[in-house]
């Protein structure tokens, strides 16, 4: 073990520096410079006596520890108790000392006046020295090696390849490795290598663990797991990290890593970052990489959805974006696709007929050679509620029913009501002009082919379509109905077979049949009457004015009369025949139908073959103690019946939310109503559970039978299911009758990984340049000369001290130096 | 698409529904029918005898209301009140009261959706029957606080536009400038007015006028039917009319067409 003051080349200089001066020196005196000249010698003897420090020092050393060879380290101590004040204060005593000397000896010449400050400097340095006690620590140490982090990304990004056939990006990361053996080996010398994956988690493992690594990560959270290297070296020697990734974060760190935040964080690594690209360019894709949609939407308004289209690595071209439902298009569009890496936002609108959830799905064609062709749909849920109820009231004359339906419909808060009332016909005289009255044109276009798909009931009572130049819009009624719309038509003289509906189109949407023009009997009866509630009626939700059957049974009969009604030839096969005539036959002989009700298509129809319902409000309302209450009720059933108010069901099964993750557990909550809607406690309710967007596509998964509670309701759990659109279908008896009812919701991939597929080196080298590291780009092995930090950590084996103030030739160097100053002092004529 | 057979489909119906116009309602209940309401003397005919026939054969000829020729005689407690809801109360001389069940009655008939015209032939603003009349109105809605049970129509109210565009009611006379009424949640229950309607309507069996209109002729009498007209199509409409001004907002307000330039699949392009 060698001591050593000085690195080879200060020793050199200070060498160099006594010549110098001493020749200075010479040369300053000759000149009769004897100030300067002393000056400048004392500066070259302190140069050399440094050297001459550093020798004795080496020698001191070795003679005092002999074995110290086997040393390998060494470091200064002072065992002197005084520190850094005595430090100071000895400091300050020698440069008082010189300086004292320094006035001490003026007159004398520059040689003899540089040699004896030399040896007082000398003298009180030396003195210096003991009084400090410094010492040589002597250390046999060993280093720790500290630890390299590799982190290999092995999100499902990892395992694309831009081209076919060619190798994927975690496949490159395998063959860096395998290259760099040669660098790994050398980092293994002075390091400790652990090997790590990451994706939404950091995993530790081993090259042989990489290997069969089939990278399936959900996202690329590279700030998390720079995070979890932070936080597991933390108070550990680390070396380095090298990063191997794709560059497609998820986690938001490629949008913001050149923030402030970002920064600081990477600087807190407190540690270099290699970075390496694992991506190629030329990776070919377009993705649905976002769908912007409310969450809730409101039933027969147009709902806004916007869908970023993402291309990457393509050509310029024209592809059809698709908006699906059910397994069904319902809108499309071309969109123009540019070249390279692009977003593209397609905005659809869709008007959802119903309420309830809705599956959506937005969908590219797969495009040639293309990476990822999973993130070539996306679905997603919108729950559709409604906010008024929005009817159009069509009447071919004022009448006392037409009234009381207005009054009734316009006392509703929840309905948006639009009347149009035929005030005046043809026949009608006028010589009045036109100016003096509040007549309006009839805005037939604007009702029947504009705005008819924006109501969510229609009602047409009294209403006789040909004079007022309606044919040509029955198809749009019957269409209207078929896809979800609810339709009331109601009796009088321009209803049913006598209002010419017979064989139109309106009248397939009806429940009923109707005498054509030319068969049948007269198409109305005058006679009063009181209906008579059949079976069905006296549970329909239309007809029950009370929950107990027989408490809606006698407020039926309880009813004032009507009087007169429409006659039709019988009610369609798969109607609901609700109240009858109590006389009065239809051609099959059947009891003549006054109330019924049918589903048509995916709408509802309703027929009331009489026009004087409004006597069930305002002649009821005669007798003490009615309140006219029932004509309200009716019509309130009738019309949430119509609009398929979901409230208006008797089996509920509804999912706990609308989205999921694969395997998540889904919770089908049960609610079964009896035919008083009060709950149906032990009811029994079949469930189907089916996998598929398009109903009529789906396949069966999973089936179960559930006993409600006391409650009526129970709670049944499905796990397991795996991405895609699942439809839960209920199926119960109650009362006799069949009930349905049925939910959908998504299992969904959760994350964003496949959404920008498109490798990305900027990512990477941000993180590289803020930590001090090497953005090594796509390299295809790792170079030995990436900087790493030194192991910092060190274990003592043996030590020793040698101390130097305790030299006995110490002590005569300090004699020796004071006497020969003194001599020279006396020879020069000082005291 | 024109056809043959929707041409002959259309023929049919239109010859159908004319048919059934010309013809009749689907029964009497269906046919608005006035109903004058009689208190005191049953057997008594009123000022104007004829005038309701002559008003009912008025709306029939001008409107697309189906009307019953003959009025039915009411009172206040007959089992029918309720069976025609529009009243027609004209009078010319003080009038006896109901009694309590009979104003009970009229209070319920008008509470739930019954109309009341209320008509004075007696030729003058403070006379008997104008008392008589605001007794009855003050019996059958007792006055609350200040407000008085009768209130003042203003001319933009929708009864004077429910047909025919008007601004007051004349009849036979124009002594009065406004008609009166009971208001109740925005509906008017009964009206009151002074210048005797009766009068400008009736006519005899040859089909002259009994009463000449003044100071405004006939064209005060075009006026007065003009002005029934409006009552019954009031009392049959509500405010339809006022509504009529809200319809192109409330036909916006919901947004159902999608105009995002996208292609119904399955459909051809526009």
């Amino acid at each position: 073990m060698n001591i050593v003051l000085f690195t080879p080349p200060i020793r050199v200089a200070l060498a160099v520096a006594a010549l110098v001066l001493i020749v200075a020196t010479i040369g300053f005196v000759k000149r009769g410079r004897g100030g300067l000249g002393a000056l400048l010698g004392v500066a070259a003897l302190i140069s050399g006596g440094a050297l001459a420090a550093e020798a004795l020092v080496a020698l001191t050393v070795r003679l005092a520890a002999p074995g110290a060879a086997d040393f390998n380290e060494y470091r200064w101590v002072f065992l002197a108790p005084w520190g850094r004040l005595g430090l100071a204060l000895g400091a300050a005593a020698v440069a008082g000392i010189i300086a004292l000397a320094w006035r001490a000896t003026r007159g004398a010449n520059a040689w003899r006046r540089a040699t004896m400050i030399g040896l007082r400097a000398g003298a009180a340095v030396t003195a210096l020295v003991v009084f400090l006690e410094p010492a040589v620590e002597l250390r046999q140490v060993a280093r720790e090696p500290n630890r390299i982090a590799v982190l290999i990304d092995d999100s499902k990004s990892m395992a694309l390849s831009e081209d076919p056939g060619g190798p994927s990006r975690i496949e490159r990361a395998r063959q860096l490795l395998a290259a760099s053996g040669e660098t790994l080996a050398s980092w293994e010398h002075t390091h400790k290598i652990d090997y790590y994956t990451f994706a939404e988690t950091v995993n530790a493992t081993t090259r042989a663990g990489l290997a069969s690594d089939p990278a399936q990560g959900k996202a690329t959270l590279i700030r998390k797991a720079l995070e979890y290297i932070r936080g597991h070296y933390e108070g550990r020697d680390l070396a380095g990290i090298v990063l191997v990734s794709d560059g497609a974060s998820t986690g938001g760190f490629d949008e913001d890593s050149g923030d402030g935040a970002v920064r600081d964080f990477l600087r807190s690594l407190d540690t270099r970052v290699h970075t390496v690209w694992a991506a190629r360019p030329g990776l070919r894709d377009v993705a649905v990489a976002k769908v912007m949609a409310d969450e809730f939407a409101f039933v027969r308004t147009v709902v806004r959805i916007d869908a970023v289209i993402r291309t990457t690595g393509l050509p310029a071209r024209q592809v059809p974006v698709t908006l699906s439902t059910d397994g069904q298009p319902l809108r499309q569009k071309l969109v123009d696709l540019p070249a390279g890496d692009h977003d593209v936002t397609v905005t659809f609108e869709v008007t959802p007929p119903r309420v309830g959830r809705y599956v959506y799905e937005v969908s590219v064609p797969v495009a040639p050679n293309e990476a990822v062709t999973s993130n070539n749909t996306r679905s997603f849920v919108v729950r559709v509620i409604r906010d008024k109820i929005r009817v159009l009231q069509v009447a071919g004359q004022p009448s006392w029913d037409v009234r009381a339906l207005r009054q009734m419909l316009k006392s509703n808060p929840n309905v948006d009501l639009i009347s149009f009332f035929i005030l005046r016909t043809q026949e009608s005289v006028s010589q009045v002009p036109t100016a003096e009255m509040s007549l309006i044109p009839f805005p037939t276009h604007e009702l029947f082919e504009q705005q008819l798909p924006s109501f969510d009931l229609i009602i047409l009572q009294n209403f006789a379509y040909f004079p007022h130049g309606i044919g040509e819009y029955l198809e749009n009624i019957r269409s209207y109905v078929e896809g979800g719309g609810g339709l009331a038509m109601l009796g009088g003289a321009a209803s049913f077979s006598s209002g010419g509906y017979a064989g139109t189109p309106v009248a397939a949407a009806l429940p009923v049949e109707l005498y054509g023009p030319t068969e049948g009997p007269p198409p109305l009866d005058t006679q009063k009457f009181v209906p008579q509630l059949t079976e069905a009626g006296l549970v329909h939700p239309v007809t029950s004015l009370r929950y107990s059957p027989d408490d809606n049974a006698r407020v039926w009969k309880q009813l004032p009369q009507l009087e007169g009604v429409n006659l039709i030839a019988g009610a369609k096969p798969d109607a609901s025949v609700l109240a009858v005539h109590p006389r009065l036959k239809t051609r099959a002989g059947k009891p003549m139908p006054v109330i019924v009700t049918g589903e048509y298509g995916k709408g509802r129809s309703m027929a009331v073959t009489t026009d004087t319902l409004w006597r069930w409000g305002f002649v009821a309302a005669a007798r003490p103690g009615d309140d006219g209450r029932q004509y309200t009720k009716l019509w309130e059933n009738a019309m949430r019946w119509l609009i398929q108010d979901p409230d208006l069901r008797n089996l509920h099964v509804d999912s706990d939310a609308v989205e999921y993750a694969p395997s998540q557990p889904v919770r089908v909550a049960v609610r079964l109503l009896g035919r008083d809607y009060q709950p149906l406690a032990g009811g029994a309710v079949s469930l189907t559970v089916k996998r598929g967007a398009d109903p009529a596509r789906a396949t069966e998964i999973a089936a179960a039978k559930i006993i409600v509670g006391p409650d009526g309701t129970a709670v049944h759990e499905l796990g397991g299911l795996t991405a895609g659109v699942y439809r839960v279908e209920g199926h119960a008896t109650v009362g006799g009758r069949e009930v349905d009812a049925t939910d959908i919701f998504l299992v969904r991939e959760s994350g964003t990984e496949l959404d920008r597929p498109v490798g990305d080196p900027a990512t990477l080298e941000s993180i590289a340049k803020a930590t001090a590291g090497v953005a090594l780009g796509p390299v295809d092995r790792l170079p030995a000369t990436l900087a790493l930090d030194p192991p910092r950590i060190v274990r003592v084996d043996r030590r020793t001290d040698v101390e130097l103030w305790s030299r006995p030739g110490l002590l005569f160097l300090v004699i020796g130096l004071l006497g020969l100053e003194w001599l020279l002092r006396q020879r020069s004529g000082y005291l | 698409m024109f056809t043959r057979r929707g041409f002959l489909a259309g023929g049919l119906a239109a010859a159908v529904s004319l048919a059934a116009r010309s013809t009749f309602a689907i029964g009497p209940g269906s046919k608005f029918k006035f109903g004058r309401l009689v208190l005191g003397n049953r057997a008594d005919p009123g000022p104007r005898p004829g005038a309701l026939r002559r008003l009912a054969w008025e709306v029939e000829k001008r409107t697309s209301v189906e009307v019953a020729p003959e009025p039915a005689i009411v009172t206040p407690t007959s089992d029918t009140l309720h069976e025609t809801p529009f009243l027609y109360l004209a009078g010319e001389r003080e009038i006896e009261l109901p009694n309590a069940a009979g104003i009970e009655a009229l209070r319920r008939f008008l509470t739930f959706g019954g109309f009341l015209l209320i008509d004075s032939a007696e030729g003058s603003t403070d006379g008997a029957f104008d008392g008589s009349v605001r007794k009855l109105v003050a019996a059958i809605f007792p006055p609350v606080g200040a407000v008085k049970p009768l209130e003042v129509v203003p001319s933009d109210h929708v009864i004077y536009k429910s047909f025919y565009l008007l601004d007051r009611p004349v009849g036979r006379l124009a002594i009065a400038p406004a008609m009166e009424a009971v208001v109740r949640d925005g509906r008017i229950v009964a009206a009151y007015v002074a210048n005797d309607l009766g009068g400008a309507w009736a006519r005899d069996d040859f089909g002259n006028y009994d009463f000449p209109c003044e100071p405004g002729g006939e064209r005060q009498r075009e006026l007065a039917r003009r002005m029934g007209v409006n009552f019954v199509m009031y009392a049959l409409c509500l405010d339809y009319k006022a509504d009529q001004v809200h319809v192109p907002f409330i036909m916006k307000r919901r947004r159902w067409k999608p105009d995002d330039g996208a292609l119904t699949p399955g459909k051809p392009s526009p």
